[in-house]
């Protein structure tokens, strides 16, 4: 029975607003202590499909089922025990601290007057130590940055103590390095406390690298569900976001724009730090291809210079000694 | 820990406050316009006899409902102001935002301006204290929280409430205005004497009534604490903590329906202590807690009504200034300071 209380699922879903449908028969299943990552353009519904399934709106149609019951017939009292919500607006009143923000996470749990008990002190300290955020604890939320207002509202999901966590894009306002810090907690978070997490988020690369499933919606395409790799090998991931010259790369795992009028270029396998002499030449305008006949640009190692190599480009050679002599190059032989 | 528990600036405050309002309480009862030795009115109040008889009527039937009202009103403004604030999760929200004090002055203005003379001749007593006034600034003003709240069911969000608050405002304006222009200027001295407040109007035997009503209200804005707090991170958030919103939301609107109401049905529409108050108590303890948050406006506000109060006496000459001259000198750099530190409000 403790087994079943997590599962989150929508049975012949219609979501969007009276006035304008977004997606009709939606079925879906959120994987019990995984990580889902949703993802989709601007405008797919995201959002929607979250606030519905976390009740902060109803369905147009069918129905959501929490732990096998149908959410309709909860109370929004049980329905908090059960799911916890992270959004995107976290702009507070009344100069709220961080410490105040995640007790908020125990209204649940606590009585009429919402006084804390020991417990609940101690489930927000956890929190709060688990987000880094200890030493903000007396910090108004509006003198704090973006991510770590979006760490504060996370410890208050944690503390909110639910087995399903819903997050809206939690790295929107994050630096790279933060960003995967975030996944990397949010992983952990469902593999060590078994925790059922969906989140929305357009960063697709750290999606795969870190998603157990991904959700993709479209208003085209509907909803679309797998693990990562099936959907990177099925071809769906990158039919998913094909738009114009930018397509997905299966073989590399990550976006590129296709030139197929692009000047071709070699880059010889014992050319040493070759990926960074690739990007240069892609950066270029160059297209990279693994034979060297036909090519437009080859570059051969220098067999008396081991630092250097040699270029030819439409029957004329270069020697070059250093990555500064080829990006000069470059600069001279690039297509317009 | 003690990070939950409140820190010292909440118990200092507080017991500043307690310390504050029996104090300018018994001042409002020592200064007034007429002058009376301090000894004497002690011996009033403490019941002696050898006092003369004018000066016991003063104190006791003049002076005391005044202060009650002026730390009631106070009291009252001040939750009302808070409410709204944490609603509409903004900081210039005060408890005329909705609309309802409009409403009050327009059906006030009604009276007033169309039937003053004959008002005041049936009840041979001056027009702004008759109990036809306050019956119908609290009609006017239960007509317009009826409209919102039966608004508020239907809109999705809080600040479409918030705009047809200020569009009732704006019309209630235009039909006072009217209403001026046809009324004699008799009447519209009373008018405007009535919409610049005054404490002065609750007499004694009506004081019973005036602070079980605004008891009542306080009561309700107590028991709406939890919810408020959850409020506080924006409807969402509240929602998911199992707020039922739509609920609180009516409850919220009720109860400063009912504090505006009361206090502008008996003196007036008073301005700037509902907006202001909930900001210098937010600012003086550093709290956001409703559970800290509460206790003090509701002291804070009845210590500032009652000390603008004792301002309308400067004139010293026996006049008195309404007390909407006073409030906004207090208000008016508590709003600007708010406005120039907004980043953490």
């Amino acid at each position: 029975m403790e087994e079943r209380k997590n599962t989150l699922s929508g049975h012949g879903l219609s979501i969007g607003y009276a006035d304008k449908v977004l997606h009709r028969d939606l079925n879906l299943e959120l994987q019990p202590a995984m990580l889902t990552c949703l993802l989709g353009p601007n405008g797919a519904g995201k959002s929607t499909l979250m606030r519905t399934l976390s009740r902060l709106q109803e369905p147009l149609a069918g129905e959501v089922r929490l732990g096998g019951r149908p959410m309709q017939n909860m109370s929004h009292g049980e329905i908090s025990r059960m799911i916890a919500v992270v959004m995107t607006d976290n702009d507070l009143f009344g100069g709220v601290t961080v410490y105040d923000v995640i007790m908020m996470g125990r209204h649940p749990h606590t009585d009429f007057w919402g006084t804390p008990r020991e417990k609940d002190r101690m489930l927000v300290e956890q929190a709060m130590d688990a987000m880094s955020l200890t030493p903000f604890a007396r910090r108004p939320m509006a003198s704090l940055s973006d991510g770590e207002r979006q760490k504060a509202m996370i410890a208050k999901a944690i503390a909110q103590e639910c087995p399903i966590i819903l997050l809206d894009e939690p790295t929107a306002f994050l630096d790279l390095p933060s960003r995967i810090a975030m996944m990397m907690m949010l992983r952990r978070l469902s593999m060590q406390q078994h925790k059922t997490i969906l989140l929305s988020t357009h960063d697709t690369d750290l999606a795969l690298q870190y998603a157990d499933r991904i959700w993709l919606l479209s208003q085209t395409a509907g909803l679309v569900t797998g693990s990562p790799e099936q959907l990177v090998l099925s071809g769906e991931f990158g039919r998913f976001f094909a738009t114009g010259d930018i397509r997905f790369d299966a073989t590399q795992g990550q976006f590129t724009v296709i030139r197929d009028k692009a000047p071709t270029a070699f880059v010889a396998m014992e050319i040493p730090n070759r990926l960074w002499i690739c990007h240069m030449a892609v950066r270029n305008g160059f297209r990279i291809v693994s034979e060297p006949e036909n090519a437009a640009l080859r570059l051969t190692p220098d067999a008396h210079d081991p630092d250097g190599c040699q270029v030819i480009f439409r029957d004329r050679t270069f020697d070059v000694a250093s990555l500064e002599d080829l990006s000069q190059l470059f600069e001279t032989i690039r297509p317009q | 820990m003690t990070q939950t528990a409140p820190d010292k600036t909440f118990y200092r405050m507080l017991l500043l406050l307690i310390l504050l309002l029996p104090a300018l309480l018994l001042g409002n009862l020592f200064i007034g316009a007429v002058r009376i030795p301090a000894a004497d009115v002690f011996d009033i109040i403490l019941g002696r006899d050898g006092v003369p008889e004018v000066w016991r009527n003063i104190v006791l039937s003049y002076r005391v409902p005044q202060a009650v009202t002026a730390a009631v009103s106070g009291a009252a403004l001040a939750v009302a102001g808070l409410l709204m604030q944490t609603l509409f999760r903004n900081a210039l929200a005060d408890p005329s935002i909705l609309g309802i004090s409009s409403g009050a002055s327009l059906s006030v203005a009604i009276v007033m301006l169309c039937f003053g003379g004959s008002v005041g001749q049936i009840l041979s007593i001056s027009v702004s204290r008759s109990m036809f006034v306050i019956l119908a600034a609290f009609i006017g003003s239960m007509a317009v929280m009826a409209v919102v709240i039966w608004f508020s069911s239907r809109v999705r969000n809080n600040v479409m409430l918030l705009i047809i608050g200020i569009m009732i405002g704006y019309l209630s304006s235009s039909v006072i205005y009217v209403l001026n222009f046809y009324a004699s200027s008799d009447n519209i001295r009373h008018f405007v004497f009535w919409s610049m407040g005054n404490y002065t109007s609750v007499v004694a035997e009506r004081l019973p009534f005036f602070c079980i009503t605004i008891a009542l209200g306080l009561l309700g804005a107590t028991l709406l604490i939890k919810p408020l707090n959850a409020l506080l991170l924006g409807e969402n958030y509240a929602v998911n903590l199992g707020v039922r919103l739509k609920r609180v939301r009516i409850a919220i609107l009720a109860v400063t329906g009912l504090l505006t109401a009361t206090v502008t049905a008996f003196c007036g529409p008073i301005a700037f202590i509902g907006l202001a108050v909930p900001h210098i108590a937010r600012l003086l303890s550093r709290c956001s807690n409703h559970r800290q948050l509460m206790p003090l406006v509701i002291l804070t506000g009845a210590v500032i009504s009652l000390g603008c109060n004792l301002c309308t006496l400067i004139p010293s000459n026996g006049s008195i200034l309404p007390i909407n001259t006073i409030t906004p000198i207090v208000g008016a750099p508590v709003v600007l300071y708010i406005i120039l530190h907004r980043q953490h409000i």
